[in-house]
This record gives C-alpha cells, sequence and structure tokens, in this order.
C-alpha cells in the first residue's frame, strides 16, 4: 500500500478546482444525473405534455400496485414487529407519493389472502419487481428512480429485526 | 452520458482508493473495519473485472485505470477512513442511478444491480437506509 498521497490525475483534478467531491475516476460529468432522454421531453417540452398512451403509465400502475401490496403486508403486521416495520411503512409511503402523487393515502390495497406474515418475503418480492420494472420503463430517469426504490428496499430488509418474519 | 464505461471508472476509483484506505488500517486495532474494508475491495475487484468482461464481450474497449487518483483527506485515523470508504460507495451507488438512467436492455439490467449491491454496501461502513439510494443529496 502507499503511504505517499499519490499523484491526482487529470481529471480528478478537475474534480477538485469545480468543488465536485472525489471518487477519483468519476468525471463530473459522470456523477451527474443522466441527461434527458428521448423519452423524457414530455417533462421538458409542454408542447409535448401529457401524450395519449405513455407506454410507461402501465408499468408505473404496475409498481405502485407491487408497493401497495407489500404496504398492505406490513401494515398487517402485529405484535412485537410492529414496531420494527415502521420504517417500512415510512418508505411504501414515501415512494407512492412520489410514483403516485394524485393517489389517496387510504387507498392501499388489503391485505392479501393468507394473513399479515412473510414481510420478508413480500418486501424480496417487491424488491425484484421494482428492478423488473425499472429494466423495462423506456424513461431513463424513471428508470432510475424505481431501480433506486429496488435498492431502498433491499436497505430495509438488510436492516429489518430478527423479530420480522 | 452515463454507460457502463461510467461505472467502470467509478470501479478502477473505488478498487484503488480501498487499497489505500486499508493501507491505513490496522488489521490486529480495527479488525472489523479491517474485514470491512478487505471485503469491499474484493466486491469492487471483482464488479472491476465483470465491467471489463462485458464490456469486452460486447466489442467496447473497456476505459482503464489512471495513472493515480486522489485520495480523501483525514483518513490518518479510522474514523476518518470509515467516513471516506462510506463516502466512496456513496458515490458510487450515484453514480450507478446515473448509470441505469443513461442504458438500455443488459446494459441497463447489469447497472440496477450494481446500484443495488452498492446501496447495500453503504451499511457496511456505517451508512443508514435512504428512500432513494444514489439520488439523494
Amino acid at each position: 500500500m502507499r503511504r505517499h498521497p499519490p499523484l491526482t490525475s487529470r481529471r480528478a483534478a478537475l474534480g477538485v478546482v469545480l468543488g465536485v467531491p472525489l471518487l477519483a475516476a468519476c468525471d463530473v460529468d459522470d456523477l451527474r444525473p443522466p441527461e434527458a432522454t428521448p423519452s423524457d421531453r414530455t417533462s421538458a417540452d409542454p408542447t409535448l405534455a401529457a401524450p395519449p398512451s405513455d407506454p410507461d403509465d402501465a408499468l408505473v400502475t404496475q409498481a405502485v400496485e407491487q408497493v401497495e401490496l407489500a404496504a398492505a403486508t406490513v401494515l398487517a403486521t402485529t405484535g412485537p414487529a410492529r414496531r420494527a416495520v415502521r420504517p417500512l411503512r415510512r418508505l411504501h409511503a414515501e415512494h407512492l407519493a412520489r410514483l403516485a402523487p394524485d393517489r389517496s393515502p387510504g387507498s392501499a390495497s388489503p391485505p392479501p389472502a393468507g394473513g399479515a406474515g412473510g414481510v420478508r418475503a413480500a418486501e424480496t418480492r417487491l424488491q425484484r419487481e421494482l428492478a423488473r420494472l425499472a429494466g423495462e420503463v423506456a424513461s431513463g430517469g424513471l428508470a432510475a428512480t424505481l431501480a433506486s426504490m429496488a435498492a431502498a428496499v433491499g436497505q430495509r430488509l438488510a436492516v429489518l429485526p430478527p423479530e420480522v418474519r | 452520458m452515463s454507460d457502463l464505461q461510467t461505472a467502470l471508472a467509478a470501479e478502477h476509483a473505488a478498487v484503488y482508493l480501498l487499497g489505500v484506505l486499508g493501507g491505513r488500517t490496522s488489521e490486529s486495532r480495527e479488525p472489523a473495519l479491517f474485514a470491512a474494508i478487505t471485503a469491499a475491495h474484493a466486491e469492487h475487484r471483482d464488479r472491476r473485472d465483470d465491467l471489463v468482461a462485458a464490456l469486452a464481450a460486447s466489442g467496447r474497449t473497456p476505459v482503464g485505470t489512471e495513472p493515480a487518483y486522489a485520495v480523501p483527506e483525514g483518513i490518518e485515523t479510522p474514523a476518518g477512513v470509515r467516513a471516506a470508504a462510506l463516502d466512496l460507495e456513496r458515490r458510487c451507488t450515484a453514480t450507478y442511478a446515473a448509470v441505469v438512467g443513461g442504458t438500455s436492455a443488459d446494459d441497463r439490467t447489469r447497472a440496477i444491480a450494481l446500484l443495488q449491491a452498492s446501496a447495500l454496501a453503504e451499511l457496511r461502513f456505517g451508512g443508514t437506509p435512504a428512500v432513494l439510494p444514489g439520488l439523494e443529496a
């Protein structure tokens, strides 16, 4: 291992000059959100707003349904695990607010048949489905959001206490 | 544009920096931190190699390493090393989120997996779960 600070690469030095924190190999551009893709034009150009049939709409609806399904399982949790799943409830609410801002807060799905058990299984399924949908949507920005949501579920799963089944 | 080359560039940097952080960490005095950095270093090395293979298999020339990388300040203490490692993982997560948005098909699938792995790696260095890992400031 080197004991002396290594030379700074040209690209990394540019990061310092611009005040960009260093993960050195990444260009400044590397750390920016992706530029708008053709499918993102609707948000940038008001003349293209509200297309009659955005192919991503159906996939967003699927994402909402999947989050609602997992949320219903969490809401049905009882006993000592109820407190432990509160962060998941908040996470689902945050994600639903982003995916469906016009959705009524009280419009959650009923708990799935079979009872309240299986929070871990429900969240694992949600993570998988969000990742799948991220791979299918046309919009790059939406893909990043869905993939990030999947990663968030994964983080919460990793810190779930053992009393949560 | 963010694509798999961007992800590979980030992995080159991560492998280098985690090597430096490992060199600043005492295995005997900070065994948990040393183990975490060693594990992270191995994971990033594997990801780097996977990305190189994927890019080459698709006919693209993988980007190489920089001659050297700037090392963060404040890594003279275990707390500083841990903070630097967490910062590195967060930057990787943000990079992968951008790569997800800039890719499609198989490249996007790979970026999605990288994003999820990096978000988990943040927890190893004291990170806390986020609402939108990689997309939050």
